[in-house]
């Protein structure tokens, strides 16, 4: 994958939505593409949650313990653990490839230091958050 | 048809109608009234409906903060139209009792004010402020209209049809259903750009939302002055009615049925001259002097002529004037169409405009007060007035309203600041609305710190104690000092130390601070309660501070040295000086660094040659630290250390660079101010700030080089309002000319990539590049647009917050909040891009600009990752 393309990926998104093409382009530099096989585990219910993963080409399988039938399947651009770039918390459902799939993953830690490092990349962030708390708010009122 | 069209058309529509009916109602609701009750209930049935509209009010002000505007419209339009046909029922069944006639109208009189009251919220909530402006009178040009025809309709009816006057009041029933039926087209095909209501709905009683509302307008500049103007527009409008009415139509129409002819000729003539005002003059006037200074022109009005009737009659009581019919009648034609005419053409759309200023979802209740408070107790002054006033000369009620519209103009010109600064206010609403939820946490905000310093989250005991140490609240220094001797946690403890060393210097503080640094076994918490405690020169613990001299750690080894070397008291410096070069030699990375910060605090000059070596080592730390030391130690004598600093500014890290600005300041001239220039472009506020800083101090030496780069060369919005804000006083007309043509040029680009924008969603839909093109287009957008209100916010003498506040507004996609930014910048001190830039919004960037090659246009761009995503998507294809 050229940098470009790895811009073109994470301009899809949400997250990064109200970020400047510079700042995603820095975010670009920190994404790295990992390749896995078919049935590789991205990771289980109840791990703990420290990377964000953008579906570059293949499909993934949510599964719920208990349920016979995945919960959902991801395909290109869509993205699982968008929240674990902010917290620790456990993942609530397990991520499994389905055919060979390639990601552009982001870790915890280096957003956070990038962020520390551009205080507008972490501002981007809250914009995007706070516009979503508003359309809840919104809609449960 | 455009939506705005749209609009307008609907709203001109539904006043048409209304008007229609209620103009014949009108009519019929007087005649029968003198008719049938006489002339002398007059007075009554005025207060009955000033009452029952005060007591609307409170229920009126209440539901529009649970229902939008609409709902409410249309409620009001149905129960009217029920209204009339009970009352049209009542005087078929019942026509003996002569209650039904006052019934009618005191009912009629209080539904069309309450219409009248609230429509004017209605229609402005489907519009931006800035639209308002223009298409408020057009659409209330709807009234005369409805007005003219159904005065017209009812004298046909009456003297050509031969209907009865009781039969006609099904046509108000009728009218209303209709301008309730357009509501209909209203609700589906449009949408309010400003909502009246609360989205988040909280259950309030009407009087606790009268009393919030009251608080509002008391806090509020803009509410008191629009009330005081209203307060003295009714009692001059009574008083000029009152004297035209008895001093002058009286006297030159003595008999009845000559002034009855001269009121319906003077109406038909009146009416057109307000319409052709109403489509031709009062937007444009608004649009040319603003919503602030259109407000001043009617007071203006009714001094003049107020002024001019005062002279009359004053010369004509003296003797010195013969009294003249013609003249008199002349005077009383004027008055009448200023006080009657006038007012809806121009006061009533300027008044309600102001109501811009005010958050939307407060209109309701700001409304009902003045309406329903205000309004009828000018009334009762007024006719409290008049009726004292009777049997005074005829020259005093002139007086009166002259020196009451002086007044009302004196009022009215802090009104338009206070109009000005409550739309600019209105930007940045979204984050501080609640005031009074701020004021209510500050009366409790002492209780809740000592709650939340006992809190079990330590983030909230964190916050408790930055309340103590901002606010220096000495009345906590136990509970702070028992948490520093009792809490392991080490940011807690950090917190403690740093409030207890900015609370008033007391035994209490200290002796804490001490016993906290005998008990303390944690090694960066010592170094901290050292730091501290050597702000304390009053106070000899000199004796235990030197303990820690022989501590293994480093940090508190530095630590102990400084306060000791510091103490007015201690006299071994030279000890410590040589105990801390000794340790600096033998030091590795990153103790290192300790040792050079204590050698910069000694203060020195004379060990700058152990500083040296270190700013060459390859760790960027130690070259901070050496860097740090140095300045620390030539106390402010750097002449000779420039080159170095300059050489800082490239430095990679951030701290550096701030070091080497701050120090530069104490440098004469330097030879290049280009790295510290170009450093105004930094995304880091902080560099931006110091080198600014840096920039202002030196002045005279870095203009020149400042104006260069601003003229020579291609930069960044935020590097040319930076330099702006350094040197826009010094430019002369010829350069600030320049800056309004480039400005110019850069709102010709902001629609050119607008136009590119339309391109590229016809041509690259569905290409793998097209959203990122997308953004790069929006971002250079935004760049040029940036660019030209820079200027404006100069050349109009405005500030940082004004650019701010103003271009977030644009750039939003919230059409409120972009109409409220628009209205801001026309209020603004400068008119030939603000009026390039209004049409450019008006407009909706829909003017289409010729582009023959679209990929061509793209490159000439010059944007690199732009060219890259165009090349990608040439290997691609």
């Amino acid at each position: 994958m050229i940098p470009l393309e790895k811009i073109i990926v994470l301009n899809q998104v949400p997250l990064f939505s109200a970020l400047k093409i510079e700042d995603i382009h820095k975010i670009s530099t920190i994404a790295s593409e990992e390749a896995y096989e078919d049935g590789h585990i991205l990771f289980n219910e109840g791990d703990i949650g420290d990377s964000l993963f953008i579906v570059v080409s293949g499909e993934v399988k949510i599964i719920k313990q208990g349920l016979d039938q995945p919960v959902a399947i991801l395909n290109k651009n869509d993205f699982l653990g968008e929240l674990s770039l902010f917290d620790a918390e456990t993942r609530t459902a397990t991520a499994c490839c389905h055919g060979k799939c390639t990601f552009l993953v982001i870790e915890h830690n280096d957003i956070e230091q990038l962020a520390h490092e551009f205080p507008e990349i972490a501002f981007g962030f809250i914009k995007v958050l706070i516009s979503r708390m508003r359309n809840m708010l919104s809609k449960s009122s | 048809m455009r939506n705005e069209q749209k609009a307008i058309l609907y709203f001109f529509l539904v006043l048409l109608f209304f008007s229609f009916g209620s103009s014949i109602a009108r009519s019929i609701a007087m005649t029968l009234l003198m008719e049938k009750l006489g002339g002398d209930v007059l007075p009554h049935m005025f207060i009955l409906i000033d009452l029952s509209i005060m007591l609307t009010s409170i229920a009126y002000a209440k539901s529009t903060q649970k229902f939008s505007g609409l709902k409410i419209l249309g409620f009001f339009l149905l129960l009217t139209s029920l209204f009339a046909i009970f009352v049209q029922l009542l005087f078929f069944f019942n026509s003996l009792h002569s209650w039904v006639y006052g019934f009618f109208f005191v009912g009629y009189f209080f539904f069309y004010t309450i219409i009248l009251i609230h429509i004017g919220s209605v229609t402005a909530s489907y519009f931006t402020a800035i639209q308002a402006k223009r298409v408020i009178s057009l659409i209330n040009a709807g009234i005369p209209i409805g007005n003219m025809l159904g005065g017209l309709s009812l004298i046909i009816l009456l003297n050509i049809f031969q209907f009865k006057a009781d039969t006609l009041v099904i046509t108000l029933a009728v009218t209303s259903l209709i301008s309730f039926s357009i509501l209909y087209f209203i609700k589906n095909s449009l949408n309010p750009v400003r909502t009246s209501h609360k989205v988040l709905k909280r259950n309030q009683s009407p009087i606790n939302e009268f009393i919030i509302a009251f608080k509002y307008i008391i806090n509020s500049r803009l509410m008191i002055y629009m009330s005081l103007s209203l307060f003295l527009f009714v009692i001059v409008s009574k008083l000029l009615e009152y004297h035209y009415q008895t001093a002058i139509y009286i006297e030159v129409f003595p008999d009845t049925t000559q002034r009855a002819t001269f009121f319906a000729t003077y109406d038909i003539f009146a009416s057109m001259v307000w319409l052709l005002l109403q489509l031709f003059f009062s937007s444009r006037i608004i649009m040319m002097f603003g919503v602030g200074v259109s407000n001043i022109i009617y007071p203006i009005l009714s001094a003049i002529i107020a002024l001019s009737l005062f002279v009359y009659f004053y010369l004509d009581t003296i003797g010195l004037m013969q009294g003249s019919l013609v003249m008199m009648l002349s005077l009383g034609i004027i008055t009448q169409f200023i006080n009657q005419e006038m007012r809806w053409a121009l006061r009533s759309p300027a008044s309600n405009l102001l109501f811009n200023a005010i958050p939307s979802h407060l209109w309701g209740s700001n409304k009902a007060f003045l309406n329903g408070l205000m309004f009828p107790l000018s009334t009762f002054i007024a006719s409290s007035f008049l009726i004292l006033i009777t049997g005074f000369e005829s020259y005093i009620l002139p007086l009166t309203a002259l020196i009451l519209s002086i007044l009302a103009i004196m009022i009215a010109i802090p009104q338009w600041r206070a109009y000005d600064k409550g739309m600019f206010n209105l930007l940045n609403r979204q984050l501080f609305s609640n005031r009074s939820e701020l004021i209510r946490l500050n009366k409790n905000f002492k209780s809740a710190i000592q709650t939340e310093l006992k809190s079990s989250v330590s983030s909230h005991i964190v916050a408790a104690l930055e309340m103590v140490r901002v606010l220096k609240l000495s009345q906590f220094v136990n509970q702070v000092g028992n948490l520093l001797l009792k809490t392991r946690h080490f940011e807690i403890k950090q917190h403690c130390i740093d409030a207890l060393t900015v609370l008033p210097a007391s035994n209490s503080n200290i002796n804490y601070l001490i016993e906290a640094l005998q008990t303390e076994q944690d090694v960066k918490v010592i170094p901290l309660i050292l730091k501290n405690l050597a702000k304390f020169k009053n106070v000899n613990f000199n004796h235990t501070i030197a303990n820690f001299l022989t501590h293994p750690e480093p940090a508190v080894f530095v630590e102990a040295c400084l306060c000791l070397y510091h103490h007015p008291k201690f006299v071994d410096q030279k000890l410590l000086e040589t105990q801390i070069i000794k340790r600096l030699k033998k030091a590795k990375f990153p103790e290192i660094t300790l040792y050079l910060y204590a050698l910069g605090e000694l203060r020195k000059p004379r060990y700058s040659h152990a500083i040296l070596p270190f700013l060459n080592h390859p760790k960027s730390e130690v070259n901070l630290a050496a860097l740090k030391a140095l300045i620390r130690m030539q106390n402010g004598q750097l002449e000779f250390h420039k080159f170095r600093l300059l050489r800082a500014l490239d430095d990679s890290e951030k701290t550096t660079k701030l070091v080497a600005l701050k120090a530069l300041s104490s440098c004469e001239a330097l030879p290049d101010w280009s790295a510290i220039i170009n450093l105004l472009a930094a995304r880091d506020r902080s560099l931006v700030n110091e080198s600014k800083k840096l920039l202002k101090h030196k002045l005279n030496f870095s203009k020149k080089s400042l104006i260069d780069k601003l003229f020579t060369e291609k930069i960044s919005a935020q590097q040319r309002f930076e330099i702006l804000s350094l040197i826009f006083l010094f430019l002369n007309e010829k350069q600030r000319s320049c800056l309004q043509q480039d400005a110019d040029e850069a709102l010709k680009n902001f629609l050119f990539i607008h136009a590119l924008l339309r391109q590229h969603d016809l041509l690259t839909y569905g290409n793998k590049t097209h959203d990122l093109i997308k953004k790069i287009l929006h971002e250079i957008a935004e760049e040029h647009l940036l660019h030209v209100l820079t200027i404006i916010t100069f050349a109009a003498r405005e500030n940082m917050e004004f650019f701010q506040r103003v271009s977030r507004g644009l750039l939003s996609s919230n059409r409120a909040n972009q109409g409220n930014a628009l209205e801001v910048l026309s209020n603004a001190n400068e008119k030939y891009l603000v009026n390039r830039v209004l049409k450019c919004f008006e407009e909706g960037f829909n003017k289409q600009l010729n582009i023959d090659n679209y990929e061509a246009e793209l490159f000439a761009l010059n944007h690199s990752m732009l060219n890259e995503c165009l090349i990608y998507n040439q290997t691609q294809s």
